[in-house]
């Protein structure tokens, strides 16, 4: 192995707080050649970022201590000297964030983004920085880089914005480059695109790659070596094959085995031929206003669901597929009516829903519920677990005598304690938020669940029990889900059919065996190439140390 | 954008007619209201108030006077009830006076607010920050007619260092314009400075929290860039709005208590003597001056927002 770019050794963080003292990083050491990828794995809260962020000295919590040593090119990282530290941010140590659209400044073009760096630590003139960025952004896989230089972040694509960011770090041509969760904001085939650029970059650069990570799949693509972190140590650490083939920590073998595989057991085929569909969809269609006229009437419209037909039987999970924007959402509150399709049929029940009012809905409601992604804001953060999950009950006209136990018993139900009931969202982990939010929505006894991504915020290990629960609960209940996500892993191992949709329609609609094993479109036949690996991919040994 | 600025201007159009009718019927149902009595002096006989009724056409029908009034207002040729001066000549005279206070207070209270919120903000939670949130609080509480007769009295009247009220126009003296001008403009600061600074520390704050601050500081910019280019300037959004709609605001009817206690016989005195004697042509004149500011200076600033942060379009 070559002279380390980066030693860490004995690496602690602490945040002094109220209820004592939290060891965020403990007694951490790792090693970085030039050329290597090591990829940090570990949960959420396991001090994967707070390290990256120690390193580089932008650490800025109230109260953190930070100890230890972090050496690179004969000095120390730890304790320098605000100015030094500065000098090496982004020009020697450049950071690649986990969401674009945020990390971005919102009102400042792309291009005077990634000059501003160049001008920071090169002499150069104003014209120079920005050719240097116009040929960075050619350089990271921007098309026209002259004229979506003069673009706003919010005008570019999640790739495209992802991309702008690894051009800023590249632009000094750094040593080393953090990725901190780099495509994890990501739809799958631009992941793959994100993925494939970090690799030809380190190639051609030399650069050590320092990638954080909570996602196996990235790593079987990525590293050559991986670090396991659990609880702020490093549990495990070596060359990615062994890991994977032979994870000796009980924390590794956890996270290997909750990863979601495309050649993971399916469930059992089911037939719902002779059953009535809980719900059918007929050719809807749900298109918004983009621009106004002069009146405000009329005017632009874009269709986000373009003639969609799908039933779901009792007891049926259907799973649906697709990137950001496809329409997958659209099609999600559509189906349990919290919108009305512009045009086509809803049928609950073979009854039609289409045009019902609000009050007709009311009734409605208690069998048809929806679980929400993002576990952290659709919990109101002002009412209790007890609140949260009561309210359906009270508004069904449970006494309030009874409303109290039934809470108690729905919270049980979906694995959490009766001390739990008096818990305020933020005192939750996102797990058991999102727990709280499928006790709403089943409080009612619903037989139709739609599922807007109740995975896709979780760590790998939560959703493994997310999902079990949610397959426990359907063989109990009876429940029809359909299941929306963009990982088709997860999508697979769930579902009895599956519905890939792209541009507001469905393009394929197949039992799941048979979509995975025969995609028919070819749409289908890129998201599933897009997919990460499971096992390490197999690279030239060459970029090896 | 073309359509924007029409849809705005149809608009005006609606709130000017809206206003001008209310405006002329709260004149005309208000007890003690009749103009031809009142014009008539102490104790007129009822041929008197009759002839007075007839000369200025009290007697004719509400739409017919309202019709006739606007006419008047708009082409310029309305005169007073009670002064039988020209409306439209007496705005023009006290226009300058309310510009001149609501620009020189506008720039006094942006460059206080911002330099002691941001000053605020930079030492969150240290006695300083507390000092400031409590003259913040202080300036916010103080009456304008209180504050203004404190400093006109001391600071005029009995130190002379600054004179006891009073306007000279800009083209005869500037450094006297800006002289006078100095105490009206500050005692109108201080209430907005107290908001503003509060505002701006907020939005700093917040702002500081924003991913795309740490992205600026992991590109090796140094502290005082991260705050100009990018804790600063999105900060100032929202702020660039709100003064823009307080300054509308202002010169509409906001400085009418600072014009009387230092006499600068702007358009705001102007409308509170009239709104005392009942005087409908001034006031409907000025009330629309005021309507047509507000609308202006909302769409000035909407499309100001669109400009700045490049996420809006105006629609």
């Amino acid at each position: 192995m070559s002279e380390p770019l980066l030693s860490v050794r004995d690496l602690s963080v602490a945040f002094e707080g109220e209820r004592g003292t939290l060891r965020a990083v403990d007694g951490l050491s790792l090693d970085l050649a030039p050329g290597e990828v090591l990829a940090l794995v570990g949960e959420s809260g396991s001090g994967k970022s707070v390290t990256a962020l120690s390193l580089i000295g932008l650490l800025r919590a109230p109260g953190a201590r930070i100890a230890g040593s972090a050496r690179y090119g004969g000095s120390e990282l730890i304790g320098a000297p605000e100015r030094e530290l500065r000098r090496l941010r982004g020009e020697e140590l450049a950071m690649v964030f986990q969401d674009p659209l945020s990390s971005l400044n919102p009102v400042l073009r792309v291009a005077d983004q990634v000059a501003e760096q160049v001008l920071a630590h090169r002499d150069v003139s104003a014209r120079e920085a920005r050719e240097r960025a116009v040929a960075l952004l050619r350089r990271v896989g921007i098309p026209e880089p002259e004229r979506r230089a003069d673009a706003y972040p919010h005008e570019l694509s999640g790739g495209m914005r992802q991309r702008v960011m690894i051009a800023m770090a590249l632009s000094c041509d750094p040593r080393i480059l953090i990725a901190d969760e780099p495509t994890t904001a990501l739809d799958v085939t631009v992941q793959a695109q994100i993925l494939e650029l970090i690799r030809a970059l380190r190639a051609e650069t030399g650069a050590g790659v320092l990638l954080i990570t909570h996602d196996f799949g990235v790593v079987a693509e990525l590293a050559d070596r991986v670090a396991v972190m659990h609880e702020g140590r490093i549990v495990e650490q070596g060359v990615v094959e062994d890991v994977f083939e032979r994870p000796e920590s009980p924390h590794t073998r956890r996270l290997l085995a909750a990863v979601p595989r495309l050649d993971g057991p399916l469930r059992e085929p089911r037939t719902f031929g002779d059953r009535p569909p809980v719900l059918e969809l007929a050719d809807v269609e749900v298109s918004f206003p983009v621009r106004r006229r002069l009146l405000g009437r009329g005017g632009e419209r874009r269709r986000a669901v373009d003639g969609v037909t799908l039933s779901i039987a009792a007891g049926e999970t259907v799973g649906l597929v697709g990137e950001s924007g496809s329409g997958k959402s659209t099609l999600a509150r559509t189906a349990v009516r919290l919108l009305e399709p512009t045009a086509g049929s809803v049928s609950f029940d073979g009854r039609d829903i289409t045009r019902a009012r609000r009050r007709e809905l009311t009734p409605l409601r208690a069998d048809l519920q929806i679980v929400f992604q993002d576990p952290y804001g659709s919990l109101n953060p002002r009412k209790r677990a007890r609140d949260i999950v009561g309210l359906p009950l009270r508004l069904g006209g449970v006494p309030r005598s009874e409303v109290g136990p039934r809470v108690e018993r729905l919270l049980e139900r979906v694995g959490l304690k009766a001390a739990h009931a008096d818990r305020w969202p933020h005192e939750l982990s996102g797990g058991q938020r999102q727990r709280v939010g499928i006790a709403r929505a089943l409080a009612l006894s619903p037989r139709l669940v739609v599922l807007d991504e109740p995975v896709s915020a979780l760590d790998v290990s939560v959703q493994a029990q997310i999902l079990d629960l949610l397959g426990e609960l359907q063989r109990e209940l009876g429940l029809s889900y359909l299941f929306i996500s963009h990982d088709l892993r997860v999508v697979r191992q769930v579902s009895d059919r599956v519905a890939v949709m792209r541009d507001g329609r469905v393009v394929e609609l197949a039992p799941v065996a048979d979509l995975y094993a025969r995609p028919q479109h070819p749409y289908t036949a890129e998201l599933l190439a897009a997919v990460p690996a499971s096992r390490p991919v197999h690279r030239s040994a060459s970029t090896r140390s | 954008m073309t359509a924007f600025v029409a849809r705005r201007l149809a608009q005006m159009v609606v709130v000017l007619f809206a206003v001008s009718v209310l405006t002329f019927l709260i004149f005309n149902v208000i007890p003690n209201g009749d103009p031809a009595a009142r014009m008539a002096g102490k104790s007129p006989t009822e041929s008197q108030v009759e002839a007075i009724r007839a000369e200025w056409g009290f007697d004719e029908p509400l739409p017919v006077q309202y019709v006739r009034t606007m006419e008047q207002v708009l082409g310029g040729s309305a005169i007073s009830y009670f002064t039988q001066l020209n409306v439209r000549e007496e705005i023009v005279r006290g226009l300058p006076r309310t510009l001149s206070l609501a620009i020189g207070a506008a720039i006094l209270w942006m460059a206080f607010g911002v330099g002691l919120g941001l000053l605020g903000a930079m030492r969150a939670g240290r006695a300083s920050d507390r000092l400031l949130t409590l003259l913040a609080l202080v300036g916010v509480s103080l009456p304008v007619f209180w504050l203004g007769a404190l400093l006109s009295h001391y600071l005029g009247f009995k130190a002379g260092w600054f004179p006891n009220g009073g306007y000279v126009p800009l083209t005869e003296d500037p450094l006297d314009w800006a002289y006078h001008l100095v105490l009206p403009c500050a005692t109108l600061a201080v209430l907005f400075i107290g908001f503003y600074s509060r505002i701006l520390r907020s939005n700093v704050l917040d702002t500081m929290g924003e991913d795309y601050v740490r992205t600026a500081r992991a590109k090796g910019l140094s502290e005082r860039e991260v705050l100009r280019r990018h804790v600063l300037r999105n900060s100032l959004i929202p702020v660039v709005t709100l003064w823009g709609l307080d300054f509308g605001a202002v010169v509409a009817g906001g400085a009418i208590l600072t014009e009387v206690v230092f006499d600068l016989q702007g358009v705001g005195q102007y409308a509170a003597e009239s709104v005392g004697q009942l005087d409908v042509p001034p006031v409907l004149a000025v009330t629309l001056f005021g309507a047509f500011f507000i609308v202006v200076t909302n769409t000035v600033v909407d499309i100001v927002y669109a400009a700045l942060d490049p996420r809006i379009r105006v629609t």
